[in-house]
């Protein structure tokens, strides 16, 4: 049976993080917010990842559902590479600017945020696609105990990794590095975003079609925003 | 009979001895190549990568070996270490000469498996730095499965995928058992 795997160096987690996290990025499955309250916990506001999977996560026109699942993240002992065991978290090492505190994200405390409550201005850390992979692998196991190799979940994710990609380009180029900005034009672009990329949705089910579509895409942003 | 025996030996260490030479002259190619490519800005590089060749910023960003973060900046004006510089140019050299082979679509041809059912991907030989086994299997000079015993020997076990993606009833992909 397939192994629970590791990241080669903790810096292969994250795509963003602090200060420079883009405000962009469309909200994803492994984005850590400050100040969030799960409810059921009762630990009061703190970090929390999005546990909810990238193709349950939206609705109509891209529109977040209004319900996600979190997970909390707590400080963790420093665990090395590569991981051994840890089936109930995540490491998330060197999670926050400017700390080399370690930190993990606890799959068995876990609840259901609001949507609304997860604002851009307050996340502090988006995963990269190898940290996103990593965390449905051990969150997959946590709950039955079965391994799925990552280059299978990669297979099943890539489209909506990709999605998430040109979508966090087209509102870079569409709307001011502001998150008040963002927040204003947020329904609008999503929707914007969401009418030109149904189409080839289809061609995202292959990879082999994904570079194809990245450079329509990519096209399509620069013939419309400059 | 004895002396096809003999002319045949002779072929096979002529055969290894060229394909020696071959490997060799195209990673300095390569080398050459990203030497001349690192005098571009990084920023028209990288823009070359992502809006005309169709790579995505992760596999870039993995294929260099650094963060999307860091790669963001370099986007907005950064200046990257002289060694990234070279790592983001020796790349675009790869897909020159990934275009010479001919490979139509690069970007494609690296996301996909070097043999259906096991783990690497094409582009995975690059970032574990066999550039050579890669463009040796671009330009139709080994087959995937040399490739790997190549690079992984004991591939067709600890590479094997044991599950496979599929389009289940509602239309969405999901996993199963192969």
């Amino acid at each position: 049976m397939a192994d629970l795997e590791s990241p080669q160096n903790p810096d292969e987690l994250y795509r963003y993080r602090g200060s420079e996290t883009c405000i962009a990025r469309p909200v994803f499955q492994g984005d850590v917010f400050e100040d969030i309250e799960i409810p059921g916990l009762d630990d009061g506001p703190g970090l929390a990842i999005v546990l909810t999977h990238p193709c349950t996560m939206r609705g109509k026109y891209s529109a977040l559902r209004p319900i996600l699942t979190a997970g909390r993240v707590k400080s963790y002992r420093e665990v090395t590479l590569p991981w051994y065991r840890e089936f109930k978290v995540l490491p998330l090492p060197n999670l926050l600017e400017g700390s080399t505190d370690s930190y993990a994200a606890f799959f068995d405390e876990a609840g259901l945020v609001k949507a609304t409550d997860l604002d851009v201005r307050r996340r502090v850390a988006c995963l990269d696609d190898r940290g996103v992979l990593l965390l449905q692998q051990r969150q997959a196991h946590h709950f039955t105990r079965h391994v799925v190799e990552t280059e299978s979940l990669f297979e099943h994710t890539a489209g909506l990794l990709t999605e998430a990609e040109l979508f966090e380009e087209w509102i870079e180029a569409s709307v001011p590095d502001d998150a008040e900005a963002w927040l204003e034009q947020r329904d609008i672009r999503t929707k914007e975003f969401d009418e030109f990329i149904e189409p080839h949705r289809r061609n995202l089910n292959q990879i082999s079609h994904h570079a194809s579509v990245r450079t329509m895409t990519r096209k399509e942003i620069a013939e419309r925003f400059g | 009979m004895r002396d096809y025996g003999l002319l045949r030996d002779e072929t096979t260490v002529l055969d290894e001895r060229a394909g020696d030479g071959h490997r060799s002259a195209q990673v300095l190619a390569l080398e050459h190549r990203a030497r001349a490519r690192a005098q571009q800005d990084v920023r028209s590089l990288l823009d070359e990568l992502s809006r005309d060749r169709g790579l995505g910023w992760s596999e870039i960003a993995r294929l260099v070996g650094v963060s999307v973060q860091a790669m963001r900046k370099w986007r907005r004006g950064e200046s990257p270490t002289g060694e990234n510089r070279l790592a983001v140019a020796r790349l675009a050299a790869l897909v020159d000469l990934l275009e010479q082979v001919p490979i139509q679509d690069p970007a494609s041809w690296l996301e996909m498996p070097v043999v259906d059912g096991y783990k690497p991907r094409n582009l995975d030989l690059y970032r574990a730095g066999h550039a050579d086994v890669l463009l040796d299997l671009a330009g139709l000079r080994m087959t995937p499965e040399a490739a790997l015993d190549e690079t992984e020997p004991t591939w067709r076990v600890s590479l094997l995928r044991e599950h496979e993606v599929f389009e289940a009833e509602d239309g969405q992909l999901s996993i199963r058992h192969r």
